[in-house]
């Protein structure tokens, strides 16, 4: 799951999918803004079938946060 | 209130060096955990551009002014009743200055799923992105940057969701603007 999380953001970002892991934080070291993050989640919620509530968005700080948040839909 | 955008292309690497050497060190390390070459420059350019609106503002040199945090992480200007806000994306950066708070947010108009709308608009917002085909992109990102202006302006971030009010009714249309640079939607909102 981590890799596919990863392979999705880096074609988000162009950042190279070996420059990120589970600690990579969206905003501090992938530069997102806000519109970028509501953007990605409706990229995961197309790629892994699910609805990601917007309470639950600002919880998704990093890499590892949306891979526990989509292993325990 | 004031603004003023940025095109990150023309900025030199002396420009980077000098306005990188004048941020605090909190925020030069914000800098070097960037990934992207282009996102460092787009801070560094925010710097730049926050010292030179501040600078024309307040009569200031552009070296003298100091930033801080408040304890809710939010950047003032030491010493001057001044406000701003920065925003960018693509190759553009914007600050907009006033005496009293003040949200700013640009956006590259781009092809955009517009699935998203179900996350942050209210139903009236949706039928004005939706009542006009050819033009429901550029509404959508007008309706967007409204938004980011508003709760940047309030300085609360995403702890507003962004469906729960609507930046159509007058009460908002009336503090706030919007313009177009290019193909980049800038909406401003102020305090008055």
């Amino acid at each position: 799951m981590l890799e596919k999380v990863i392979e999705i953001i880096s074609e988000f970002t162009e950042v190279k999918a070996e420059d990120m892991n589970k600690d990579t934080k969206l905003i501090a070291d992938l530069g997102f803004n806000s519109f970028d993050v509501v953007n990605i989640v409706v990229e995961f919620e197309d790629e892994f079938d699910i609805e990601i509530p917007d309470e639950d968005i600002r919880e998704l700080q990093t890499i590892g946060d949306i891979v526990k948040y989509i292993e325990n839909q | 209130m004031k603004w003023y955008s940025y095109d990150i292309r023309n900025m030199s690497e002396e420009d980077f060096q000098k306005y990188y050497l004048l941020m605090t060190t909190q925020k030069q390390n914000r800098v070097n955990r960037l990934k992207n070459e282009i996102d460092r420059k787009r801070t560094v350019a925010g710097e730049m551009l926050t010292r030179k609106a501040i600078s024309e503002l307040c009569n200031i040199s552009e070296e003298k002014i100091k930033f801080n945090v408040d304890s809710y992480g939010k950047p003032f200007v030491v010493n001057l009743s001044v406000e701003f806000n920065i925003s960018h994306s693509g190759d553009m950066v914007v600050c907009a200055v006033d005496d009293s708070p003040v949200g700013i947010d640009i956006e590259q108009i781009r092809n955009v799923d517009l699935n998203i709308c179900k996350h942050i608009c209210t139903e009236k917002e949706m039928k004005y992105i939706y009542e006009n085909d050819k033009n429901s992109t550029i509404r959508f990102f007008e309706v967007w940057t409204l938004k980011e202006a508003y709760i940047k302006k309030i300085g609360k971030g995403m702890q507003i969701p962004l469906n729960t009010f609507n930046v159509l009714n007058e009460g908002f249309k009336c503090k706030a603007d919007t313009y177009y640079i290019n193909d980049y939607v800038v909406s401003v909102f102020r305090n008055k």
